[in-house]
């Protein structure tokens, strides 16, 4: 076995059949596994122009090709559908631990087309697969469904479930999809996507053994790497009250060079991504103020609450998603807050941290983790719903929404009560959570009145939590990439973790350079974001880790797994041009539904338009028209559209797996 | 009816397992939980063979695991019956 089982499930809920598909070798030497095969399916599969939330749309529910190998840092899986958020290609990315449990049950994907007549969940084990009644569970909330289809079918395996909650039911356009009680697929609206189809739940119990073509090396490999892991440990002195004092330094540094990556798994070890919470505000990383503002809106008395240690200190244990070695993640114990809501709640992650406390302005961080377990239940993208409360915010203070207009809830900078009941309603899709529900694009364009000016997205994708003007790399990757408003694809912080121009013959030098020769478009600048591009769509192939990408490749080292796998004895090139290819076939993706990339230029305030009045990015407007066209053509897409030029596609030799030849006009 | 007794066991290295779960995730029977704590100074969640559990002694998570930190070893149980 190459790792890969060569095989996928498709299932019809319109007519409640199953098909197994087998997938020649060829498309996993093209594509990998992941997102290139869920990009393979889709593109040949969905008719140009679909519903995103009709019955031609397709879900894929994919594993990595190193998933399940022995493999460190690839247990993530990955969602796949047109998204009716950007319109156009749509993944998200999840860990926990239903990668594998895809794996065996006898497939690399799980495919739904068609709509259900009536709410039904998909039970997989070694035998037969079925759609169940989930009449019972529609309205429950991801947990609550997920606990319950764990109950109801354990066998001699407990299963691995996905669920979707009320929002995705209710077809809310940020909505994701919940594996192990609240880690999520979060982005590109794929939650809205399988409520669409009336799918609640997917139930996993199969044992199947996954293997790659030399085990013991894979083992080897993975040895080697838990060696240099279980030594990377933060001194016992550090604490999180030093973590503004590493923000400063950064953002003082007038030069860059490359990072190392074991000293960021330190950081992951200890705190998971909240290390970026007090860190990230003071270089200018984390919007504030919905964008507009800077450190004198949210001085150091506020920030100085968002000290990791608090959560931290509210952790009853570390866990760690399917084969990681880091173990960012953390169950909060949240009995004492806001009268005892909710019992435990995963750790909040920085992006939801920053969402609902800088960028609106709150220094309760408590009340942040109510927010969370609220969302994670409810079945809402963190991230696109603090941002779409931000831009309700500002227009609740610049006048454009009264009080009337918002169910009676004083929407002030920083009133997390009033945000919490905000919340609830955006789940319920009530009042004023219906004008909200579909994020800020669509809000916008209800509310009209000048709104669109504080909604911050990029193709109707709200922003993460890392403002481009400190790192232009992500802006453009916010704006170019085949789903925008997502950090985490390319950026220059993470090209600098990667050590990529130690393997690949083209990626260019990271050495110590001026951190202003960043802000200038230029073809190198363009090159290196090929690369990590490039590079993240192997990771995305074979379910690796956006963590474990950030311990570069000489630590994660995924060519070698690769090979160990599959027997391919592939060069890092060759590789990475798997991954220029994925890259490509997902734009291709947008080109097929003719989706205008134009539209997925970020907003103005994130490119700096007009610039900040104070803070680290003062001052600053990015020139991201320029860097995008050249970040197009680097790709060889056409400068100006976006869309990738025939000859690209014939370079790759992407025609030779499509049902239909690509051609651009 | 009484339960087959497994002729072996799974025994955990702490010192060399990660806390990966490839074990919890590779064992047919659902026998490990990973709720172990207090082993290190981050609270990490380490597997162990559940308290009450349908172990056949297949030894499928000793030859999955990445880093060699599980060891079969006899029963004392299947040896007494």
């Amino acid at each position: 076995m190459k790792g890969y089982l060569g095989k996928i499930l498709v299932v019809d809920l319109a007519t409640g059949e199953f098909e197994t598909e087998t997938i020649d070798d060829a498309v996993y030497e093209q594509l990998l596994s992941g997102v290139g095969l869920g990009a393979y399916y889709l593109y040949n599969n969905i008719p140009a122009g679909a519903d995103p939330l009709g019955p031609d749309n397709i879900l894929g529910i994919t594993s990595g090709l190193l998933t399940g190998t022995g493999s460190f840092m690839t247990g993530r899986w990955m969602a796949v559908c047109k998204s009716p958020l950007t319109g156009g290609w749509g993944d998200a990315n999840c860990g926990g631990n239903l990668a594998p449990a895809i794996k065996q049950c006898g497939y690399d994907a799980i495919f739904f087309k068609g709509i259900s007549e009536k709410p039904v969940y998909l039970y997989l084990d070694k035998k037969e697969p079925q759609l169940k009644d989930a009449s019972h569970l529609w309205g429950m909330d991801a947990i609550e469904a997920e606990l319950k289809l764990i109950e109801e079918n354990t066998g001699k395996k407990l299963p691995s479930v996905a669920t979707i909650g009320p929002a995705g039911e209710k077809l809310s356009l940020i909505a994701g999809i919940s594996n192990d009680q609240g880690r999520y697929a979060g982005r590109s609206g794929v939650g809205a996507v399988m409520g669409s189809k009336k799918l609640k739940g997917i139930v996993l119990a199969g044992t199947k053994r996954v293997r790659g073509e030399r085990p013991e090396e894979i083992k080897n490999l993975s040895k080697a790497y838990a060696t240099k892991m279980r030594k990377a440990n933060l001194p016992g002195l550090f604490k999180g009250g030093l973590l503004p004092i590493v923000g400063k330094l950064s953002a003082k540094a007038k030069k860059v060079g490359p990072v190392d990556g074991m000293i960021t798994a330190m950081m992951f070890k200890k705190y998971g991504s909240i290390v970026n919470n007090t860190l990230g505000v003071v270089n200018g990383d984390s919007p504030l103020k919905n964008w507009g503002g800077s450190v004198k809106d949210y001085p150091k008395k506020q920030f100085k609450k968002l000290n990791p240690e608090i959560s931290i200190a509210r952790e009853t244990s570390k866990y760690h998603c399917n084969s990681c070695i880091i173990g960012c993640g953390g169950i909060a114990d949240i009995k004492d807050i806001n009268n005892g809501e909710f019992e435990h709640t995963h750790k909040p992650e920085y992006e939801t941290v920053c969402m609902f406390g800088g960028n609106i302005l709150n220094d309760d961080y408590d009340k942040i983790h109510t927010i969370n377990e609220l969302l994670n239940r409810g079945g809402l993208d963190t991230i696109s719903a603090g941002a779409t409360v931000a831009f309700a915010i500002e227009c609740y203070e610049k006048g454009i929404l009264t009080k009337a207009e918002t169910d009676g809830l004083e929407l002030t900078w920083g009133n997390i009560d009033a945000v919490i009941a905000l919340v609830k309603k955006m789940i319920a899709r009530e009042g004023i959570g219906d004008l909200l529900a579909d994020g800020v694009r669509v809000a916008a364009a209800k509310i009209g009145k000048g709104s669109e000016h504080y909604a911050v997205h990029a193709g109707g994708q709200e922003l993460p939590a890392h403002d481009p003007k400190i790192d232009p790399m992500l802006g453009v990757t916010y704006s170019a990439d085949p789903t925008p408003g997502r950090h985490t694809t390319s950026g220059g912080l993470y090209y600098k973790h990667s050590s990529l121009w130690e393997f690949v013959s083209w990626a260019p030098t990271q050495k110590k350079e001026l951190k202003s020769d960043e802000f200038v478009p230029s073809e190198r600048e363009a090159m290196k974001n090929k690369a990590m591009t490039a590079y993240k769509m192997v990771v995305d192939g074979v379910g690796a880790c956006y963590y474990g990408m950030l311990n570069g490749e000489q630590n994660l080292g995924l060519f070698k797994y690769l090979n160990e796998a599959t027997g391919w004895n592939k060069t890092p090139d060759e590789y990475m041009e798997t991954g220029i290819r994925m890259q490509t076939l997902r734009q291709m993706f947008n080109a097929k539904h003719k989706v205008d990339l134009a539209g997925f230029r970020m907003s103005d305030k994130a490119v700096g338009n007009p610039s900040l009045k104070d803070g680290i990015s003062k001052g600053v407007t990015l020139k991201i028209d320029e860097m995008i066209h050249k970040y197009n053509n680097i790709w060889g897409w056409d400068e100006k559209s976006g869309y990738p030029k025939n000859v690209t596609v014939e370079q790759l030799g992407l025609n030779s797996i499509l049902t239909e030849p690509y051609s651009y006009e | 009816m009484s339960e087959k007794i497994a002729k072996q066991l799974p025994v955990f290295d702490y010192k060399i397992c990660m806390a990966c779960k490839d074990c919890v995730a590779v064992c047919p029977l659902s026998c490990l939980v990973a709720d172990k704590t207090g082993l290190d100074k981050y609270k990490k969640a380490y597997p162990r063979l559940g308290d009450y559990n349908p172990c056949n002694g297949c030894s499928i998570c000793a030859k999955d695991c990445p880093v060699g930190a599980i060891t079969m070893v006899p029963n004392v149980a299947y040896k007494a019956a």
